[in-house]
């Protein structure tokens, strides 16, 4: 199991209360319109709510839903319950995966790299290195191309996702990230790897070392 | 009147247009900092209602060239109460109104009534 410990864990503890609280507010935000806008709907004898309203409440309710089961997950992570699925895994394949989770608009090229394999729980992996990337580009320029570095040392891989520039050495917090980047950066920590950010005006830097074997 | 609304949330961007247009409101809808930066070059607006976090990066860049119009610049509205851990700014100062999430319907209508009087 990998378990998070001391002072991490009570750092991430701190960190996921943040964010999660961070992100409740935009989908409890909706759900207080919707309800008002039924309300005064029924009010005037109306249908409480017509199809366009229909199907924002059930993208609002998914996305509740989704960030409660995210908090399950991630508490059971900080505390060794949720095991992560180790197996040999090609770089390449992890970041093929990881391009195929990226939302329309944002794309990452790897670029020349050596194809290294590691003991990876690879779909976790991807879906994190995904996150990572929509991160960086949100808090960077915005424009959907993220830039990529990788390195490889006897032992780890480095992975390093930057967006805009010039280049500055501010701090990131979690809570301007959001609730994936919280989740992915556990991930990576509860797999034996760190996550260095820094953040400035329209610049944004995510840097993960990976074991290759652990 | 007319109301740029600078939000890069969907749904919640969808749900102030629909409140705000049956109110007789024209409302413009950017979700980044560079189409905000394009829409404010290209027109004129009564009223902004700004979100913090936006593709792209912070809304108190918006801020930042709503004020270089100078005297001339629309009042704004904060849609976001809660202090950002990374921003210990006077952001809170530079805006004529806060509009924390979540909020009450009938409060985002009478700040706009507020700022269209």
């Amino acid at each position: 199991m990998d378990a998070m410990d001391g002072d991490d864990a009570e750092r991430y503890r701190v960190e996921a209360i943040a964010a999660f609280s961070h992100e409740i507010r935009t989908p409890i935000t909706s759900l207080k319109m919707l309800v008002e806008l039924g309300r005064r709907h029924g009010a005037e004898g109306e249908a409480l709510f017509d199809r366009e309203l229909t199907e924002l409440l059930v993208l609002t309710v998914d996305e509740l839903t989704r960030l409660v089961d995210d908090m399950q997950q991630a508490s059971r992570l900080m505390r060794g319950m949720l095991a992560l699925e180790r197996a040999p895994q090609r770089l390449s394949a992890v970041l093929d995966n990881a391009r195929d989770e990226l939302p329309a608009g944002i794309e990452f090229e790897p670029g020349e790299f050596e194809d290294v394999s590691g003991m990876w729980d690879g779909p976790r992996l991807a879906a994190a290195l995904a996150q990572f990337a929509v991160a960086v580009d949100r808090l960077g320029d915005g424009l959907g191309n993220v830039r990529t570095r990788i390195e490889t040392t006897g032992t780890d891989v480095m992975i390093e996702f930057t967006s805009g520039g010039p280049p500055g050495s501010g701090q990131f917090f979690t809570a301007d990230a959001g609730y994936g980047f919280f989740r992915a950066r556990q991930l990576v920590i509860a797999a034996g790897g760190s996550v260095e950010c820094r953040r400035s005006e329209g610049f944004s830097l995510v840097r993960l070392m990976l074991p290759l074997t652990q | 009147m007319r109301i740029l609304l600078a939000e890069d949330e969907s749904t919640i961007s969808k749900l102030i247009k629909i409140v705000l247009g049956a109110g007789g409101h024209q409302v413009v809808g950017v979700r980044s900092i560079s189409e905000a930066r394009d829409v404010l070059g290209n027109g004129q607006f009564d009223l902004v209602l700004l979100d913090r976090q936006l593709e792209g990066g912070d809304g108190a860049a918006v801020l930042q060239m709503l004020e270089s119009q100078g005297n001339g610049r629309p009042p704004v509205v904060l849609m976001s109460g809660e202090r950002s851990f990374a921003h210990d700014d006077d952001i809170a100062q530079r805006v004529q109104a806060m509009l924390p999430k979540p909020f009450e319907l009938d409060e985002l209508e009478r700040l706009v009534e507020r700022f269209s009087a």
